[in-house]
């Protein structure tokens, strides 16, 4: 099983990363504004209970969340995964429709020491996404042809991280993360004409932020047993404080003509991320019950590109619930008896604010694990948004997200008692 | 198993299902994106204003590469050419007959192809033939080669016959019996070829000069006609080099018209002012139209009608320019895209201006007249329309 395991992964990888590059297109407009969309969850089983999950910790999942989750890995695990996202746009009178695939990152993690809760995780994430494709079609006039303008977005922020979990005394487990953001931030402005004789021109700015940032997190030792409650176990808290701060951004404007690529500008400036800070609580009730409360928060008010703040973006928060039934893992059990089932709800206030509108997010979202061995999973997340508005001019956005992940655990490092 | 491989293997074709289901994009949320507003703008010289000047100026050709030779006079020039025959016997008795004198030469014909004509095709064709007595090479042979050119003052041509496929005339036999004679002395070889000064006006013709590429009838050639012990034979002898020259100076355009001339050479320099397009844009299209003085342009029977515009790359140096682009004959104007040379004007931020040439200035001595930037009725003036795109 390992073996094809291996080799699954292998394919999976390839076909999704050949996916992505290949048709990895088109969202929303709101892309535009700031840094785009931020990602919150990591994996198909975060997307399937709300995407937050703050205070949860499993021996079977890598926490990328709050690092102090992975204080109670058992195995050597990796996880990758895909996310598709469907769009539905509606503005007006005018409505269409996108599809988008993105490579959702690669993580692998490991226990270090059980005694201690010390496990460690490294990988490479997305962050946020910029995607958007609008076309605008230019009637023909007394002085020009007919021509098309087409704008367009791609890219967005990663971030490489490389965590671990210490269990102090008292059970309170604090954990840190060292991450490296980077990417590249693309706008398109192109002119495409349909005479042949026309040459297109096109306008591209370019953004290409690094720098370093951190992430602290602590989950509370349980405290079911000090409020008694019969059914209810591992009754935590978490918190996690996640700064970026500065990132250093080389920025790029130029055009390109029949002559070839002019530069117009180039230079370096910086990109201001805001300080986000979550904090939830989680239970497990009657042993096969999760539920968790999340609340994220992030200044994008405070957001800054070259020295400027952006009057499209305010202060973001989401709030977001979610389920988790989770069967016992009984001898002779059949495929079905052991899947995970997983529910969440959560509504957000996004960054964005336009023409004086607050674009707010509604989600509800569910998913399963499936199991292919004993410590192997395919986890499939589904998410359905609501996001927008057709006032002011603008546009109502319904979503639809897949999430397909892969996490898979090995026994690795095992130190051998002499 | 078997169920777990296969809804393993089904989801990335069930991904890739669902992304072949996008829509083409549309204009929603074009109102976010004003950061990136672009637009497209149309200028012309006609009705923006767009300042512009020309002038003709003449530029000496060497001819020597040449299809043709050219001998004749009409409108503004006249065609002179030098032509080497390669005198060579190779049977040395026969050679030395012609030594000891004991061949006489009945007739010695020169005989070209005809492949062009320009002018009155009507008139009379007629010239003088000089035994050239100076060495010469057509390589870089220009007008200003010709004063230093020494020539014999007799006219050694007679019976010039001019028909639609060949022309002929003959030569002095004395002269080409020395020829012969001097063919293996390389002390003495005065055979230099001749030197064709045209004597008729209003009509120039053009022949097929010496090429490797046409076949052995075509090429100017030379019949020795002898007599030898009683025998009449014919000798050959082919042109293994010619040139023509032509003289002339550029019409005076009384500042309604410049002139493009091929043969003699005259360029047209052209200069528009592009300071009016803004900042960082990116130029889509750029078409410039002349407008021809039809009466005053001459062509001859085969011509490549279309002019060649190139960028000016150094003011002081109308040799130093770029590669060209074609302007084809459209009715009554010749057109043509120069949306590279704008561009490159634009992005270079160096305007000298542009040249514009005959479509084949050595096979030809078509002359257009193009209405200047200085012509009375502003429509028919140089004309240059300017497509790009700029940042909003």
């Amino acid at each position: 099983m390992i073996k094809h395991t291996k080799a699954y992964i292998i394919f999976f990888l390839f076909i999704g990363v050949l996916i992505s590059e290949t048709f990895g297109q088109s969202g929303s407009a709101y892309t535009r504004i700031g840094i785009g969309d931020i990602e919150y969850s990591y994996s198909a089983r975060k997307l399937g209970i709300g995407q937050l999950g703050v205070s949860v910790s499993n021996n079977d999942l890598i926490s990328i969340m709050n690092p102090a989750g992975l204080n109670r890995l058992t195995r050597t695990r990796i996880e990758t995964g895909l996310n598709y996202s469907g769009l539905f746009l509606k503005s007006g009178n005018a409505s269409t429709y996108y599809g988008e695939v993105e490579f959702s990152g690669f993580s692998f993690g490991f226990p270090i020491s059980s005694d201690y809760g010390v496990g460690a995780a490294l990988g490479i994430l997305p962050y946020s996404n910029v995607s958007y494709e609008v076309l605008e079609n230019i009637a023909p006039t007394a002085e020009n042809e007919a021509y098309n303008i087409l704008y367009e977005g791609r890219g967005g922020l990663s971030k490489m991280f490389l965590a671990a979990s210490y269990t102090l005394p008292f059970n309170l487990t604090i954990g840190a993360s060292l991450d490296y953001y980077f990417g590249n931030l693309n706008y398109f402005s192109k002119t495409e004409f349909l005479n042949t004789q026309t040459l297109n021109a096109e306008y591209k700015r370019t953004y290409s932020p690094r720098g370093l940032g951190s992430t602290l997190g602590i989950i509370t030792p349980d405290i079911a047993g000090i409020l008694n409650f019969e059914n209810i176990s591992d009754f935590r808290f978490g918190v996690v404080v996640s700064l970026a701060g500065e990132l250093t951004t080389d920025t790029s404007f130029t055009s390109t003509s029949s002559l070839g690529i002019d530069t117009i500008a180039k230079g370096k400036s910086y990109i201001n991320i805001p300080l986000r800070i979550a904090a939830g609580f989680s239970f497990i009730l009657n042993k096969n019950f999760l539920f968790t409360f999340d609340y994220v928060y992030q200044g994008w008010s405070e957001y800054e590109m070259e020295g400027k703040k952006s009057s499209n973006l305010r202060d973001a928060m989401k709030l977001s619930g979610g389920f988790e039934f989770r069967p016992e893992r009984e001898l002779g059990a059949s495929l079905w008896e052991q899947i995970i089932w997983r529910a969440g709800l959560s509504y957000e206030q996004t960054q964005y604010i336009i023409y004086g509108e607050g674009i707010d997010q509604l989600s509800v979202s569910g998913g399963f694990s499936f199991p292919l061995s004993l410590e192997n999973t395919m986890d499939i997340g589904l998410q359905y948004a609501m996001r927008g508005t057709s006032d002011s001019n603008l546009y109502d956005e319904n979503i639809i997200r897949l999430g397909v992940g892969l996490s898979l655990g090995e026994i690795w490092f095992v130190r051998q008692e002499k | 198993m078997f169920i777990k491989r296969i809804f393993l293997l089904s989801v990335p074709v069930i991904l890739s299902v669902f992304i072949s289901c996008s829509e083409s994009p549309t204009d929603i949320g074009a109102s976010l994106l004003n950061e990136d507003f672009i637009g497209v703008t149309q200028i012309n010289s006609l009705t923006d204003s767009i300042s512009q000047s020309s002038s003709s100026v003449k530029q000496v050709v060497p001819l020597g590469i040449s299809e043709r030779i050219f001998i004749g006079k009409s409108h503004n020039v006249e065609a002179y050419s030098l032509i080497n025959f390669w005198v060579y016997i190779s049977d040395s008795l026969l050679l030395e007959d012609f030594r000891q004198d004991r061949i006489n030469i009945i007739s010695s014909t020169v005989q070209l192809a005809n492949t062009y004509e320009i002018g009155d095709t009507n008139a009379s064709l007629s010239f003088n033939v000089h035994n050239i007595t100076s060495g010469w090479t057509s390589v870089g042979f220009t007008t200003d080669s010709l004063p230093l050119l020494q020539y014999n003052a007799a006219n050694i041509g007679s019976n010039i016959a001019i028909t639609d496929s060949f022309s002929t005339f003959q030569l002095d036999n004395s002269t080409v019996l020395s020829w012969i004679k001097d063919s293996e002395d390389s002390v003495i070889n005065n055979d230099n070829g001749i030197f064709i000064a045209p004597v008729s006006e209003s009509r120039i013709v053009g022949f097929q000069a010496n090429s490797s590429s046409t076949d052995t009838i075509t090429q100017p050639q030379m019949h020795v006609i002898y007599e030898r012990a009683g025998d009449v034979d014919t000798i050959k002898f082919y042109a293994y080099e010619d040139v023509s020259v032509i003289e002339g100076e550029i019409p005076d355009g009384n500042n309604e018209t410049i002139y493009v001339q091929a043969g003699l050479t005259s360029n047209a320099k052209l200069w528009f002012d592009l300071s009016g397009i803004p900042a960082n844009s990116v130029i889509n299209f750029a078409e410039l139209t002349l407008t021809l003085d039809t009466i005053q342009t001459v062509v001859g029977n085969s011509f490549t009608n279309s002019l060649n515009v190139y960028m000016i790359l150094d003011s002081a140096n109308i040799d130093s320019i770029t590669s060209g682009f074609t302007m084809s004959r459209d009715g009554g104007t010749f057109k043509g895209n120069i949306t590279t040379i704008i561009q490159a004007m634009y992005t270079l931020q160096t305007n000298n201006g542009m040249l514009i040439r005959a479509g084949n200035r050595a096979d030809g001595l078509e002359l257009f007249a193009i209405k200047s930037s200085t012509a009375a009725d502003s429509a028919l003036r140089p004309y240059l329309k300017i497509t790009y795109t700029n940042k909003k």
